[in-house]
């Protein structure tokens, strides 16, 4: 799988992350105030994008990652993903915090 | 391990041995003789060349750049590595992809030295942004742990 600096940001417009230039560009997805994801891409069209990397950064299979880049996933649909592989909590549910576990990449 | 592949021959005049035309010594006695081979050739041989080429493992040279390493540069004025960080190294293309699995971090660059450098800029950042925020999501808040256990602040 390949993907280009310009599909890194599309996918980060797509879902509203915030973002923040330093040597890199970093993203942050925030769900009800609360940073649940982060991901990044060095800057420079020309420079090599790890796409699995990124993938796996943001919680997705091959699939999901090909649909986020190519608008069959919306941010809704990748939210439900979250909530799903339960990266993202919804306040009404959260357990205490020592009983969070890793979701799978 | 050495296989033979297909030789290449050659046919070869075969002279008797010794030499003729040679003098015992210069005429100074100093001189070393002159060699000069047989002119009469007793035959033709066919000589053949056997290519010693390596096979299996060792048909591919050991490469110089290490499939894992430790990480212990952070080069930081604020923070420092309580231990060093367990890297991957890959190739991808022209890249070289440094990566760390526990915190899905990673570096890119054009040699490993580049990438190492990338790396440490992502994760001191990470660092910093991830103890800005008062509340995490649980991935992040994992991540967050694992980070406290290798990196911590400078004593001032």
């Amino acid at each position: 799988m390949d993907a280009k600096a310009r599909e890194i940001d599309k996918i980060i417009r797509k879902l509203g992350m915030e973002t923040r230039n330093t040597s890199d560009l970093h993203a942050w997805l925030v769900y009800d105030g609360v940073p649940v994801i982060k991901t990044r891409r060095s800057f420079g069209n020309s420079k090599y994008v790890p796409a699995d990397k990124i993938r796996c950064q943001l919680k997705v299979n091959e699939q999901q990652f090909a649909g986020l880049i190519s608008c069959d996933v919306t941010k809704e649909d990748y939210i439900k993903i979250l909530i799903a592989k339960r990266v993202i909590i919804p306040k009404q549910e959260q357990p205490p915090a020592d009983q969070t576990p890793k979701a799978p990449c | 391990m050495a296989t033979a592949v297909t030789p290449p021959s050659v046919l070869a005049d075969l002279f008797p041995s010794g030499m003729a035309g040679t003098k015992a010594e210069g005429p100074s006695g100093a001189m070393l003789p002159g060699q000069v081979a047989q002119p009469e050739r007793v035959s033709k041989v066919e000589v053949k060349f056997f290519l010693a080429a390596p096979a299996g493992p060792l048909q591919t040279l050991p490469s110089a750049r290490p499939g894992k390493l430790k990480f212990g540069a952070l080069n930081d004025p604020q923070y420092r590595l309580r231990q060093p960080i367990p890297l991957a190294v890959t190739v991808e293309g022209a890249s070289v992809v440094v990566g760390w699995t526990e915190a899905d971090e990673f570096g890119v660059g054009n040699t490993l030295s580049a990438a190492l450098d990338d790396f440490g800029a992502s994760v001191r950042e990470l660092y910093r942004r991830i103890h800005e925020s008062e509340q995490l999501g649980p991935d992040l808040e994992n991540i967050k742990r694992i980070l406290g256990e290798y990196i911590a602040p400078r004593s001032r």
